[in-house]
């Protein structure tokens, strides 16, 4: 009987050369893109983007396919004797055998081309469920819908909320965002009907995360389910009339699109008011200066952390903190993220009670009798939309408030250098302090591992990520996202490569800029994806007491001079008046000092600064040479409060010349 | 009673708002029964729901064990314009479990039936709305179904065809329990034994072979 079903499929024109289309185009740009050299992961994140067209290609074709027998009006003479869509069924059947085909023909090609151009089989093992969720699901809910719309008696009707369907699901829809928070909270009222249908990959503004993965959270994966589910439902209730089928699969879809709605940490950055540059506006809100200052956490500190961190939907942890005072006090001030909501806050120090407020990233904490030393337990949990910690994957770089740092912190910083630009303050520590985190799976930290996901150390931040990362046993680097590595840049040339760029960044620094390197030294090198950064050049790199935490690759002279500079509060002001320092900031350090002396003029010129600035700037050139110019313009970004002003350190540096 | 072949007792259905069969009750034996009424008064809600296609909202049709297959033509019939007229048929025969031994021999003896012999190879897309409608006729006929239901057979088709849709239900007199619907007095005199006329719903009489 299927047999016929095919044959009429064969016999139709329009269905086999979409089905020859279906596969020749896909598979070829597939095979295309392999034989250029793609990463196996880069080619699934490439299919996942793209599986939206493949999706709607297939709900045309199953629809013109499964809805013929209606259309040509065969069906109801197809039905005599109570085979209710017999002809549906059986079309339905066929159009999932290709779609199985389908994705079998694209695995074969992503582990081939994995095969090819990784520099391990990490991919292979890793990339199944990814496959599925991203590519083979939203396909099969696609068919299966266009199954029911076409079985459902009325197909020209139904088509309607199956175009809205396809229009929900797609990236036209993910493109409707607010830039600005509008009065009237539609963009909330939009998030909340468009989230049951972010069945497929969303593509956001980025590329995707290599320590991430392809958006596999469980609230992702609970909404897959549910729409299998509440297909299943609808065709059991009402083409199958299968009773107990649809009343559970109609229950359990039921629990699935709850389950779905927790809230959860999923890492979807858009240009929406609230996406990516959500920080920025909630600071706007509450702060008028951002640059950085100095932490105000000299009355008391945070001694001792004991953590349960518990990774699920989002980041939950409990514990206990002791807290030390140099002298008696009743108020204690401590950052913490907002995204992070305290559940529960009280005092272990015997006859001591304490109320807690939460306000902004503040957790205020009054004592009703004035203590130098308290312990107090808190229970908080919450997300950073940045910041993602799930079931999956975290990233919790120790510079970030997730968890209680003394005193008031900036979690969000302006940089006057770059323009206004603003960024992640990557200068948050704390005083080192007994750490101790205990984890529900296994993570990567700058603690020591004693087993058991138990991770202990006397430290100045707490880092912790987990994902696509892999610890390595290696003096210097910690771990490596093995997602990155690539056929010629396995992990021995990842480390080779990182350790070169971490020695020579340093001796560069040293001998050609003179600058002091001794708190760079020596340090175990711990690497997060560029995700870690992405909005703002210094936040690929920090520097913490025993650890850099950096991006791979982001190890350069240009981001250790960065990150020195901007360390400084204090001379911002000065920074953002010298046009020369501004072209330290923009140039590419790491270029030869003619080079960038070129530049310089170049840029000066451009900017029109008066013809004495440029006189200087060239006498300055001519007479010390390029590479002192370079090295004293380096110094002078590093401490400008040493000059007045441009003109004085062109004299100062001919003056030192003429000497 | 002994020969009753199928039974239907208070079938009622809504569609909509309407209540279109209002309990319909009938008995039906092996004989040739025409099925009339004005537009929109049930008849074929009526087919359908004997043919299985559609569901009564109550009410219960009782056929006896083992009295084989329907055959079903509706009103609307249509083929896939890509198939010929004989995979088209196959279809039908496959669907109703003629087994393959028989297929061919059963589906050229339908297609004979209608005067289509010979046509088997023709696209359906080619096939003119009268051959449609006997192309219908000959996959009802399909494996020689002790109840046919015929919705409207006649329409669109040309005396001579009338003719010999006449000859072939002639020929089933009294073997089988045909059910035709018409809007064609002449259908009525010359085919059927029986006539139940159908009024908003309700059996408003049922003639029986006496008319003429
Ligand atoms: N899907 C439907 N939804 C609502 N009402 C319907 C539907 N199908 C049919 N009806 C109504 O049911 C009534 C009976 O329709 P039916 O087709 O059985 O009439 P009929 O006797 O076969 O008429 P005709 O002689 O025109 O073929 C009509 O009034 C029609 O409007
Ligand atoms: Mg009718």
């Amino acid at each position: 009987m299927i047999s016929k079903t095919v044959k009429y499929y064969i016999r139709s024109k329009i269905c086999t050369v979409s089905s020859v289309l279906f596969f020749l185009i896909p598979c070829g740009f597939a095979v295309f893109f392999w034989k250029l050299g793609m990463t196996g992961f880069t080619l699934l994140h490439t299919l996942s983007r793209y599986n939206f067209y493949c999706c709607a290609f297939l709900a045309a074709l199953s629809f013109y396919f499964i809805s013929s027998a209606d259309r040509n009006h065969v069906k109801e003479a197809f039905e005599c004797g109570g085979k209710k869509a017999v002809y549906e069924n059986h079309a339905l059947l066929f159009m999932l055998v290709q779609v199985l085909f389908w994705n079998s023909a694209m695995c074969i090609i992503l582990i081939l081309c994995s095969m090819e151009n990784d520099a391990s089989s990490y991919f292979i093992s890793w990339f199944f469920a990814g496959y599925l969720c991203n590519m083979f699901i939203p396909q099969v809910i696609c068919v299966f819908l266009t199954y029911l719309v076409s079985a459902s008696g009325n197909p020209g009707r139904m088509l309607t909320p199956e175009i809205l369907f396809i229009f929900l699901i797609s990236p036209f829809a993910e493109e409707i965002v607010w830039e600005q928070k509008p009065q009237f909270p539609i963009d909330y009222l939009w998030k909340k009907i468009r989230w049951p249908f972010q069945i497929l990959y969303q593509n956001g503004v980025w590329s995707p995360d290599v320590q991430n993965d392809l958006q596999m959270e469980r609230v992702r994966i609970y909404l897959l389910v549910f729409w299998l589910l509440f297909l299943l439902f609808l065709a059991a209730s009402c083409i199958w009339n299968v009773k107990p089928v649809s009343a559970a699969a109609g229950i359990f879809a039921a629990v699935f699109l709850v389950l779905s709605c927790q809230p959860a940490s999923v890492y979807r950055l858009n240009s929406s008011w609230d996406g990516i540059n959500k920080d920025i506006t909630d600071y706007e809100v509450h702060v008028n200066d951002h640059t950085l200052k100095k932490p105000d956490a000299d009355i008391f500190s945070i001694t001792s952390y004991q953590l349960g961190m518990a990774l699920k939907n989002e980041l939950a942890v409990e514990g206990n903190l002791e807290l030390e005072a140099s002298r008696k006090c009743r108020d204690f001030c401590m950052t913490l993220y907002h995204g992070y909501a305290v559940k529960e806050l009280y005092a272990n120090t015997k006859g001591v009670t304490v109320q807690f407020k939460q306000q902004n990233d503040f957790i205020f904490i009054h004592a009703d009798t004035a203590v130098a030393k308290l312990s107090i337990h808190i229970q908080y949990e919450g997300h950073h939309n940045k910041y993602y910690a799930n079931s999956c994957a975290v990233m919790l770089p120790g510079w970030f408030p997730w968890y209680p740092m003394a005193g008031k912190r900036q979690v969000v910083l302006e940089y006057p250098e770059y323009g206004k630009m603003w960024g992640y303050s990557p200068y948050n520590r704390i005083k080192k302090a007994n750490i101790s985190i205990r984890t529900n799976q296994a993570v990567i930290t700058n603690l020591s591992d004693k087993g058991g996901n138990l991770y202990e150390g006397t430290e100045d931040s707490i880092t912790v990520l987990g994902g696509n990362i892999k610890k390595l046993k290696d003096e210097v680097a910690a771990d490596v996202l093995p997602l990155q590595l690539y056929a010629g840049y396995g992990e021995e040339e990842f480390l080779a490569k990182q350790k070169e760029d971490y020695f020579q960044s340093l001796e560069k620094l040293k001998n050609a800029y003179g600058v002091d390197v001794s708190e760079l030294e020596h340090k175990r090198l711990v690497f997060a994806s560029k995700d870690l950064g992405r909005n703002v050049t210094n936040n690929h790199l920090a520097v913490f007491d025993s650890y850099i935490l950096a991006v791979p690759d982001y190890i350069s002279v240009d981001d250790f001079l960065h990150y020195l500079i901007l360390q400084d509060g204090k001379n911002q002001k000065r920074r953002e008046q010298s046009p020369l320092i501004q072209m330290v900031m923009f140039s590419n350090i790491d270029d030869s000092a003619g080079d960038i002396v070129r530049q310089w003029t170049e840029e000066i010129r451009l900017q029109n600064e008066k013809p004495e600035y440029m006189e200087l700037f060239m006498e300055a050139a001519k007479t010390c040479g390029s590479e002192r110019l370079v090295k004293e313009a380096v110094q002078y970004a590093l401490y400008p409060q040493k000059w007045e002003c441009d003109r004085e350190f062109f004299e100062m540096v001919l003056n030192k010349t003429e000497k | 009673m002994e020969n009753v072949m199928i039974e239907i007792n208070r079938i009622k259905k809504k569609l909509g708002k309407k209540e279109v069969l209002k309990g319909i009750s009938l008995q039906l034996k092996p004989s040739v029964y025409g099925l009339a009424g004005a537009n929109g008064a049930g008849k074929t809600t009526l087919l359908r729901i004997l043919a299985g296609v559609m569901n009564a909202d109550g009410g219960e049709i009782v056929m006896p064990e083992g009295s084989g297959q329907t055959g079903y033509l509706p009103q609307k019939f249509g083929c896939f314009p890509e198939l010929t007229v004989y995979e088209q048929l196959e279809y039908f025969a496959c669907l109703k479990k003629i087994p393959a031994s028989c297929m061919e021999s059963e589906i050229l003896r339908a297609l004979e039936c209608v005067n289509l012999g010979g046509k088997e190879k023709m696209k359906c897309r080619k096939l003119s709305g009268g051959m449609v409608r006997r192309a219908g006729i000959a996959q009802a006929l399909l494996g020689n179904p002790a109840l046919l239901l015929l919705d409207e057979p006649t329409v669109g088709l040309d005396m001579e065809e009338r003719k010999n849709f006449n000859r072939v239900v002639r020929e089933m007199e009294g073997e089988r329990t045909v059910l035709l619907s018409t809007h064609l007095a002449e259908d009525l005199k010359n085919l059927c034994q029986s006539v139940i006329i159908l009024e908003s719903g309700e059996v408003r009489e049922v003639v029986p072979e006496t008319y003429d």
